[in-house]
């Protein structure tokens, strides 16, 4: 069952534009390395806050940084 | 005598009620469909089974969202009128139903948008009148299009949310985006950003609360008397993503 979120980015897709893209895959590699940073929680606060605005821009590497974060789950624990 | 002068209307004060998806199980949405069909036919007992099972319900529902005994039972006479074939010159308005979603939560979207309809046009006929001259502007411009009722709405549920989803900040879109789309825990949120898990927590339910908030309220300055809880907001969204027409 999706959760409510997922429904209202869902109607919003359907009837307004893509709001959530596929992984990019021509992300450049200085974003791409701020991603990595930022899912592993290396990345200062300063930083952080542009990359945000990047990505408000950019909604498409929203599953990039997702996937960085998940790929730490086996390697750490993060997750347990 | 037709199978539409049969219909009965709903009076009553409704109780609280909430739209919600009901029953989809396989066996249920067979026979839903194979009623429907006989519908779409054109079949008096199935339309009168249909009014039956669902009429009461969708008097409260409109009655839920604001409308009052005499425009439900305008709405409901026209919604079930439609739902009868005329002789291969007017298709049934069931034709339109997909199947995808329970019938009643569909006939519920179609009477909401008929709803809101009826209540525009009677809003701008309200700002159109001149009292002291006994007659209306409308009178003496050009006919022009009605909004189509199956985009109204669309229109307002997407406007109200567009604007609410605009005002949250981007950090708690991004963190919102991450746990609901994307399945990322609370406990990874909390690495990435620094925060505490009851932070994290904290702040998702913030930013759902506000959307919620904003949401409602942007729908109330448009439609002030629509009455639409976040539930049945929610419900309508669904209803429409999982192919509505």
């Amino acid at each position: 069952m999706p959760n409510t979120f997922e429904i209202l980015t869902g109607f919003l897709s359907r009837f307004v534009e893509e709001v959530e893209g596929r992984e990019s895959p021509d992300l450049p590699p200085e974003a791409r390395d701020k991603l990595r940073r930022f899912a592993r929680g290396q990345l200062p606060a300063s930083d952080q806050a542009e990359l945000i605005c990047q990505l408000n821009d950019h909604p498409d590497w929203v599953a990039t940084l997702a996937a960085e974060a998940r790929s730490l789950r086996d390697s750490d624990g993060a997750n347990r | 005598m037709p199978a539409a002068a049969q219909f009965e209307i709903a009076n009553g004060t409704p109780p609280l009620i909430k739209l919600c998806l009901m029953n989809s199980a396989p066996g249920h949405l067979d026979g839903e469909h194979s009623r429907v069909h006989r519908c779409q036919q054109g079949d008096p007992e199935a339309l009168a089974d249909l009014r039956e099972a669902h009429h009461f319900f969708l008097g409260n529902i409109l009655r839920a969202r604001g409308a009052s005994v005499d425009e439900t039972e305008e709405l409901l006479a026209d919604l079930w009128g439609d739902c009868v074939p005329a002789n291969g010159e007017q298709p049934s308005l069931l034709d339109k139903y997909s199947g995808k979603c329970p019938v009643q939560g569909w006939l519920a979207t179609v009477a909401t948008r008929r709803w809101i309809d009826l209540k525009r046009k009677q809003t701008r006929r309200g700002e159109t009148t001149r009292p002291e001259g006994g007659h209306t502007a409308m009178e003496s411009l050009p006919a022009a299009a009605s909004p189509d009722p199956d985009d109204v709405l669309v229109d307002l549920l997407r406007d109200s949310l567009q604007v609410a989803f605009a005002a949250c900040p981007a950090a708690d879109l991004l963190m919102l985006r991450l746990v609901y789309l994307h399945g990322l825990s609370q406990r990874e949120i909390m690495r990435m950003w620094g925060w505490s898990e009851s932070k994290v927590s904290r702040k998702l339910s913030q930013a759902m609360q506000q959307i919620e908030q904003d949401t409602l309220a942007n729908m109330k300055r448009k439609d002030p008397w629509l009455v639409l809880a976040w539930q049945d907001f929610v419900d309508l969204c669904e209803t429409h993503q999982i192919g509505f027409l």
